[in-house]
Formats: C-alpha cells, sequence, structure tokens
C-alpha cells in the first residue's frame, strides 16, 4: 500500500498517518493514474530560489520529484513530474499542485529519513 | 427613495462586488490558452535582421516579460515533424534556452534524453511552459503548448 495518495475527484493529497492537504493536478494535463516512487534524496530546499510556479503565498517553494512506476510518456527523458506548491496561476501542467499549507508537507517530507522508501498512488 | 429601494440597492452592490472579489483566478490552462499564442505570434514575428541582437520581448497577460533581454541565436522548422524551434541566449546568465512548438498536423518533437537539467533550484530547467510550470510529457507534442529547454546542447531532431 502506498504512503501517499491523490485524488482527482476530491483534489486531495493524503499521506497516511500524516495528514492531508488539499491540492490540483492539471487539470488539462492531470497526472496519470497508478504507482509512483517519491525521490526523497532529489528532494530541493525549501526557498525562496525557485520558480514562481512552486511557490506558495509565502514566497517559498519546493520541488519533490515523483517517478511513475509504469508505462507512460510522462515525466521521462524531457519533462519532470513532482509535488510542490502551486504557484499562479491555478493549477498545473502534471505536477500534484499543493494548495495550502505546503510548508507542513515539506516538513513532514524533510523529516522523513534521506533513504526512506515513499510511494504514491494517484488514482480517479 | 424608499428604505426598501435603498436595501435593493445596497444588497445588490454587495452581491456585486463581493462576487467581483471572490472571482476565480485564471487557471494554468487559460493562462496557457492565451499567451502560448502571445508568445508564437511574437516569435513568429522574428526576422533575420533581429538575429545576434539583444530583444526587447513582450509582456505576458500577468505582466510577466518575455524574450525581453535575449539574444536571438537562430530559429528552424522541421517539415518533416512541423516542429519550430527558437533559440536565444539570456543576455544576464548566458545560458541558451530553446522555445519549441509543434503545428497541429506535426509530430511528436521528441525532448533532450539524459540531459543534467540541474534541477535543484530550477525544476522547469529540463522542460517548461510559459508559466514556468514543468512541462510534463516526453516530447513537445502537436498542437499543444510552447515549451522552453535549457538542454539544448542534447537536442537532436529526429
Amino acid at each position: 500500500m502506498a504512503n501517499l495518495t491523490y485524488k482527482h475527484k476530491s483534489r486531495t493529497l493524503t499521506w497516511t498517518g500524516v495528514g492531508r492537504w488539499d491540492a490540483v493536478s492539471g487539470p488539462k494535463h492531470k497526472l496519470p493514474n497508478g504507482q509512483y516512487k517519491i525521490g526523497r534524496r532529489e528532494v530541493t530546499p525549501y526557498t525562496s530560489n525557485i520558480g514562481k510556479a512552486f511557490k506558495g503565498k509565502n514566497g517559498k517553494g519546493f520541488f519533490i520529484p515523483i517517478f511513475p512506476q509504469f508505462s507512460t510518456d510522462r515525466g521521462k527523458s524531457g519533462g519532470r513530474l513532482g509535488i510542490h506548491p502551486d504557484g499562479a496561476p491555478y493549477g498545473t501542467a502534471g505536477c500534484i499542485g499543493l494548495q495550502s499549507n505546503s510548508e507542513t508537507f515539506y516538513k513532514a517530507i524533510a523529516a522523513s529519513a534521506s533513504d526512506a522508501s515513499l510511494t504514491l498512488e494517484v488514482m480517479d | 427613495m424608499s428604505h426598501l429601494s435603498k436595501w435593493i440597492i445596497v444588497t445588490a452592490s454587495l452581491f456585486f462586488f463581493t462576487s467581483c472579489a471572490s472571482a476565480p483566478e485564471m487557471t494554468l490552462d487559460q493562462y496557457l490558452e492565451q499567451n502560448n499564442a502571445l508568445a508564437i505570434s511574437y516569435l513568429q514575428s522574428l526576422d533575420d535582421t533581429q538575429l545576434q541582437k539583444t530583444l526587447r520581448g513582450i509582456k505576458l497577460t500577468d505582466g510577466t516579460p518575455f524574450l525581453n533581454d535575449h539574444i536571438y541565436i537562430r530559429s528552424s522548422f522541421y517539415p518533416e515533424t512541423k516542429s519550430h524551434i527558437f533559440i536565444f541566449r539570456e543576455s544576464e546568465t548566458k545560458s541558451k534556452v530553446a522555445y519549441i512548438w509543434v503545428d497541429g498536423d506535426g509530430k511528436p518533437f521528441p525532448l533532450p534524453a539524459n540531459c543534467n537539467p540541474g534541477y535543484i533550484h530550477s525544476p522547469g530547467w529540463s522542460a517548461a511552459v510559459l508559466s514556468t510550470d514543468v512541462y510534463t510529457f516526453s516530447d513537445v507534442m502537436p498542437g499543444g503548448d510552447l515549451v522552453s529547454t535549457h538542454c539544448i546542447e542534447n537536442m537532436v531532431q529526429k
């Protein structure tokens, strides 16, 4: 069972035993359903020195890469997939954009072991 | 004017302004639909006399500058895939950036593989749309978004 779950219909990202966040993927190029590995070792710092699309309302942001564990043309050689605060405009081109309390999500990720094997399941 | 009329006017005004204030912001899809067209139109307006010159660029609908202080390096059109590629150098950072789009009746244009994007501080370094959101496809899709990439050294037209 995956540690984290993102549901398109309810637009929520849930981390079992940790918390739940309002989030969005797409709507046009939403994240495909399936299993993903979270790139725990590749989590960026929580910083203001990041593109505006990745910043929350407090002007700071991060990017957590995720890697599909199934065949897809998304998030491979060119494009990347990830979880980050959803900077304006509303929505993402396929990533999961956190709508609020993104700092608490970052703190939870940062508190996990650097070699933690975290997984995400995306579903309708 | 009766009290009832005043009450109706005040209530209607409050409803109007409250509705305006809480109007949903533009979505990414709407933003890209407007600004892809704007940016592509600007790219198509560039001519050979502007090669190696620093451009003034334009502003996107949210005021974000597009290609200001960029030097126009070259452009190519690949008829077999109907792909358009424009390459620039950023005056300040000296780094090169390519903007790519594919006509609706073209074929997917593969983005560079094995690019070391250095995306610790710039997740959109490998490929991004105009909002700077990461472009999440492996190929630039026909009739889709205008895509930028800094990984142009590995760019190979297949």
